[in-house]
């Protein structure tokens, strides 16, 4: 049985301030493209859904795109800066949409989190500031939002009143978007410099410092903290996911994967299932107790973006070459794949009846895929999974071929040279030769 | 057969009649033009040229069904072995499989440490493919050495290569040791320099130790003098040596690799178009080490017993 978020909403990145990345009742593969999104100008953001619309945050404006059509169902006006993923928390029985905005550019540039309530599309005074800019997501939780900026701060902002709780230093970047579980906020910053990745576990209610992690030799390039249950799960440059302790940050196991992560993927955890992807296209399903590999699937292809995300029983996954692929959760075999197109798949968000990812290119879009009952599901193994047949197969087809072409003509060429040593007694060719 | 060709009380083998005098006394005549660049021509030093060497090597070993057949077999059942021990790709790696060290032990190091990680055990598995790789590489020059001797049974090959395992071993360990060294110290010297730096030392390594395991099969010395002999050969002037091991770094690594079919793409279900290019790179390696056996079989005699102290004028 899979854990599922509290709502049918998907409010923030992998949908749960711990990210869990699943949505039990999500759609099931196969899928149909339902709609594109295509932006006015510039890139988007990962979107979030809430009740009949995904918010995806462009360079100009955020934009409500209505579920049921892909039109857009309204705009905000934003005055720029990097774009990061929005969320949307509950204060009451108000829903409000946070994000980053940023006016000026350079030493002038003036970066602040704004709070608009989603009943009356109004925007709540005042906006937060922050130190820096940022390019990580926010998260929710309890009346707050945590988010990190480019220069390792990390903050906690009541979405009640903008007024901010805390700032935490970090050493680096905090590039993706915080984890929160049991009272704990849990930041990476990338500290590429210095060669180093720090994780932080600050206490939500005063940011103060509880513990750090600091792999020794791992360097930068730690992924997106995902915690739930007591455990926290990082993925390291070493190509270690790494399960903590959320007490005091000893290590419960370590999980070796074929590569790095990217700073800004996440893993998908809730307590009984542990779904991982590195940075060139492994996708792995580990146990959460234990971190042994229950399967994995090379899918041979970027993933620079996107995080594993669970929906109708199989793990959807964005790649670097325009696909969306969904794979078994139980068997990881490769049941659906979309097709090619330029534009990498990034963050996914999933509700009851589609699955919303942003597209990237100039400009971005959103694309939401619906189950689709005509379409065809597959039953693919990792190109991984020995086949005997194939290995077998190719390995004697390519011996014999390759055999034959380089062992006639070099016979007979030997068969016509000198010996390589000869001193007269010595007068047979190598054809004379005995082999055993 | 001759008894010339038995083995001495010394220990040491007769070494096969010197190039130059076979062009002083031909044992029959000229092979046609075709065939004519694989003769022996006098010049200014004992060393065939490396065209030469490189043609006997790829003779010695593409004319050779047992050489083959054990290079082949080697090939596959490595691969099987590393998938086997949770290898996962890519079919890439089938190109440098049977690579003569120190490439094959860069290529043992990163086996290892891709199926158990950069720890202990990584390291350990790492060691475990270096004995391995001395064993096959011994072997296999045993069976080369008999074969460019013009006589003895495989069997005999087989035994004297075994002989030469703690040597080839000692060449292995070496060429490790230097690469670990590299990877301590390099990275301080900044990208661009530790990267030439890491390629030197792959050349000096290929450089000093190319003639060990041929050295060990013919003279059958102590290790500590067999790869003293194999350094003095390898410094001998206008031997152009470093020059063949520059070329066969060259092939062996950014070349071949680059052309692999699915030089990356990661699957333990390799086609058979990257079998049929892996195959023929591994045919390449071994001829490179029957060339290199060849060169120190044609010099063996001419190298000094002892370092010669050059003095200044």
């Amino acid at each position: 049985m899979l854990a599922q978020t509290g709502t049918t909403d998907w409010e923030q990145f992998q949908g749960d301030p711990g990210h869990p990345g699943t949505l039990g009742d999500g759609p099931a593969p196969p899928y149909a493209v339902a709609w594109t999104f295509k932006a006015p100008e510039g890139a988007l953001s990962a979107p979030v859904v809430v009740g009949d619309v995904a918010i995806t945050v462009g360079e100009h404006a955020v934009y409500g795109v209505d579920l049921a059509t892909g039109g857009q169902a309204w705009q905000l006006i934003r005055n720029g800066g990097p774009i990061s993923m929005p969320a949307v928390g509950i204060v009451g029985d108000r829903r409000i949409l946070v994000f980053v905005d940023t006016a000026g550019t350079g030493k002038e540039a003036n970066t602040t989190l704004v709070r608009v309530d989603l009943g009356t599309m109004k925007e709540l005074a005042p906006r937060t500031p922050l130190l820096a800019t940022t390019h990580g997501g926010i998260a929710v939780d309890g009346g707050n939002a945590y988010l990190g900026d480019d220069e390792g701060n990390t903050y906690a902002v009541d979405l009640a009143t903008g007024t901010l709780g805390w700032t935490a230093k970090g050493s680096g970047e905090v590039l993706g978007t915080p984890a929160v579980s049991d009272g704990r906020v849990y930041a990476v910053a990338n500290d590429v410099e210095q060669g180093v990745a720090t994780l932080y576990a600050l206490d939500a209610g005063s940011g103060s410092e509880m513990w750090t992690y600091q792999p020794k030799g791992a360097g930068a390039g730690m992924s997106v903290p995902a915690a739930t249950g007591g455990v926290v799960v990082v993925g390291t440059s070493d190509r270690l996911v790494h399960a903590l302790s959320a007490d005091d940050g000893t290590e419960r196991w370590q999980s070796l994967v074929l590569s790095a992560f990217s700073p800004v993927s996440s893993s998908a955890l809730s307590s009984d299932v542990l779904l991982v992807s590195d940075y060139p296209g492994g996708l792995y399903r580990l146990d959460p107790g234990t971190g042994a590999r229950l399967w994995d699937y090379q899918l041979n292809e970027l993933v620079p973006r996107s995080s594993p995300v669970v929906s109708g029983g199989a793990v959807l996954l964005g790649l670097n070459d325009g696909r969306l692929v969904a794979i078994d959760l139980d068997s990881g075999l490769l049941v659906w794949q979309g097709e090619e197109n330029p534009g990498l798949i990034g963050a996914i968000a999933v509700s009851p009846e589609l699955v919303v990812a942003v597209k990237g290119g100039m400009p971005g879009s959103l694309v939401a895929w619906k189950h689709d009952p005509t379409g065809k599901l597959l039953s693919v193994p990792s190109p991984t999974v020995v086949d005997p047949a194939t290995l077998f197969g190719n390995a004697a087809i390519a011996v014999v071929a390759t055999f034959v072409v380089l062992f006639v003509p070099f016979r007979l060429l030997a068969s016509r040279a000198r010996p390589a040593f000869g001193d007269g007694e010595d007068a047979a060719g190598p054809e004379e030769e005995e082999e055993a | 057969m001759s008894k010339k060709r038995r083995k001495s009380r010394s220990g040491k083998r007769p070494r096969p009649q010197a190039v130059l005098e076979e062009v002083a006394a031909p044992a029959r005549p000229a092979p046609p033009g075709l065939f004519k660049w694989l003769t022996p021509r006098a010049g200014d030093t004992v060393f065939p040229s490396v065209s030469r060497s490189i043609a006997r090597g790829l003779l010695v070993v593409g004319s050779s069904a047992l050489i083959l057949g054990v290079t082949f077999g080697f090939v596959f059942l490595a691969w099987v072995g590393l998938v086997a021990l949770g290898f996962e790709g890519p079919p890439g790696r089938i190109v440098d499989l049977a690579a003569l060290p120190p490439v094959s032990t860069y290529f043992d190091a990163l086996n290892g440490v891709g199926i158990y990680g950069y720890g202990l055990a990584g390291m350990l598995v790492s060691m475990g493919f270096l004995l391995l790789r001395a064993l096959v590489v011994a072997v296999v020059t045993g069976l080369i050495v008999v074969r460019l001797e013009g006589e003895g049974t495989a069997l005999e090959g087989l035994l004297r290569g075994l002989r030469a395992y703690p040597t080839v071993l000692t060449v292995n360990v070496i060429a490790m040791a230097s690469m670990l060294f590299g990877s301590f110290v390099l990275p301080f010297l900044g990208a661009g320099i530790g990267f030439l730096g890491y390629v030197a030392i792959l050349v000096a390594a290929l450089v000093f130790l190319a003639f060990a395991p041929a050295a060990a099969i013919r003279e059958e010395r102590s290790i500590l003098e067999t790869l003293r002999r194999s350094a003095r050969a390898a410094l001998m002037p206008r031997s152009k040596h470093i020059l063949m091991c520059l070329l066969y770094i060259f092939l062996a690594l950014p070349l071949l690799l680059a052309f692999a079919p699915e030089g990356n793409f990661l699957t333990v279900n390799p086609s058979i178009r990257a079998w049929v290019y892996g195959l023929c790179a591994s045919f390449i390696h071994v001829a490179f080490l029957a060339a290199f056996s060849y060169r120190w079989m044609a010099v063996e005699d001419e190298v000094p017993e002892q370092p010669v102290k050059r003095t200044r004028r």
